[in-house]
């Protein structure tokens, strides 16, 4: 972590909003990767991002400087996104054949249009939904924010062990999903 | 095999950019057919899972950064010492739960013990007065409290009170053995003091 962010982290620790703002601006974008990963809709992920950070601040006291900023970041967002998807609640499954058209491809490449991050939200939400709670956050954190094992262990309190049997019944559905799809491509060309 | 373990391997590639093919493994995929679909079909799938990996555009990081810092002007942070306060508390707590559940199993350990343990010495002595064959005393008191001969008295003696009547028998028998235990000190007491008597009439 740069020397400034431990600064800034000090800094806040002691109350000092200005320096939380840095860290804010530092690391939302993070944040918001992972939140819109979990929750798949960008103003939600956004909700998710503010009530983080709000909670960032009010227990910065807690934050245990060994550990990574980071790590720490990323355990509250997950809990965050988490708590706000089982409010919602959505179920929300979708045929395999209903939502082909949705899958096929990103249609624009140009991040600033809505419906760039609209897509990516989408592909993501089909692909992943029908997975359990935790096989989907390991594959979100593993394959998706490309953070090793022992940061996916740390950030969601699980073993390592743990981490990879998850992982590995989590691609094993995607997988057949990812396939399922080509073949569905295959079918109607 | 060989097939089963390319595609294993191809499955891994689908997730993991980063595995590589052996020369035999690129021959083999070259010549086999079904391992060539799986491997073309695996680089769609691949596609897919990329197109997932895009990063998320944040519109608007300023509004997001200024709305965040808008709302702690009204959220104060937690004291540390609240919070350790709090930890201090709790982890008070568990350890005097733990220390009380182990003082317990002590207690209750103990007791058992002691009870047990008395229960057996009572038993040892107890069978040591039924073993002496020539207790009168004894005898009688069996007679008198359980209305039973001493060879009956020590047939059930020799059962395991797995009844109720057995259990209800053998707690008169253990009273009838204290009674003749109580008789053989009073009987040892006055055959002493009848000794002493016959000394000094003898000495008279």
């Amino acid at each position: 972590m740069p020397v400034e962010y431990k600064i800034f982290i000090d800094k806040a620790r002691n109350g000092d909003k200005e320096a939380f703002g840095h860290l804010v601006k530092a690391h939302q974008q993070y944040a918001f990767n992972l939140a819109f990963r979990i929750v798949c809709n960008e103003e939600e992920a956004r909700d998710v991002v503010q009530d983080s950070f709000i909670k960032i601040w009010k227990n910065i006291k807690l934050y245990n400087p060994d550990i990574k900023f980071t790590t720490w970041m990323y355990n509250i967002v997950t809990n965050t996104a988490i708590d706000y998807l089982r409010a919602t609640k959505k179920v929300d499954l979708v045929n395999i054949d209903d939502f082909h058209e949705k899958l096929t491809k990103v249609s624009t490449d140009n991040p600033e249009t809505k419906l760039y991050n609209q897509e990516i939200g989408q592909l993501i939400h089909s692909i992943s939904d029908t997975l359990p709670e935790k096989q989907r956050l390991v594959f979100v954190l593993r394959d998706l924010q490309g953070m090793n094992s022992a940061e996916t262990s740390d950030v969601l309190d699980l073993s390592i062990t743990s981490v990879k049997s998850n992982l590995y019944l989590a691609r094993r559905v995607i997988k057949e999903k990812l396939l399922k799809i080509l073949s569905y491509e295959g079918r109607t060309i | 095999m060989k097939c089963e373990r390319i595609k294993q391997k191809i499955d891994e590639l689908i997730f993991e950019n980063n595995e590589m093919f052996a020369k035999e493994d690129t021959n083999h995929i070259t010549n086999c057919n079904s391992c060539r679909s799986y491997l073309d079909e695996s680089i769609s799938a691949n596609s897919t899972l990329e197109q997932m990996k895009k990063e998320p555009k944040l519109h608007n990081p300023d509004e997001l950064t200024n709305n965040i810092l808008s709302i702690i002007e009204n959220v104060d942070q937690i004291p540390r010492a609240k919070i350790k306060n709090n930890y201090k508390i709790i982890r008070l707590a568990r350890r005097s739960l733990a220390v009380a559940s182990v003082g317990l199993i002590l207690i209750f350990g103990i007791e058992q013990y002691i009870v047990f343990d008395k229960i057996q010495k009572l038993e040892d002595t107890t069978s040591k007065i039924a073993n002496e064959q020539i207790n009168i005393s004894f005898q009688n008191v069996i007679l008198y409290n359980t209305g039973m001969q001493i060879e009956s008295f020590k047939e059930i003696l020799n059962k395991e009170p797995n009844k109720q009547f057995h259990r209800k028998i053998k707690i008169r028998i253990i009273l009838a053995r204290l009674s003749a235990l109580s008789i053989n000190e009073i009987d040892n007491l006055r055959i002493r003091q009848l000794r002493q008597a016959f000394a000094t009439m003898k000495s008279n």
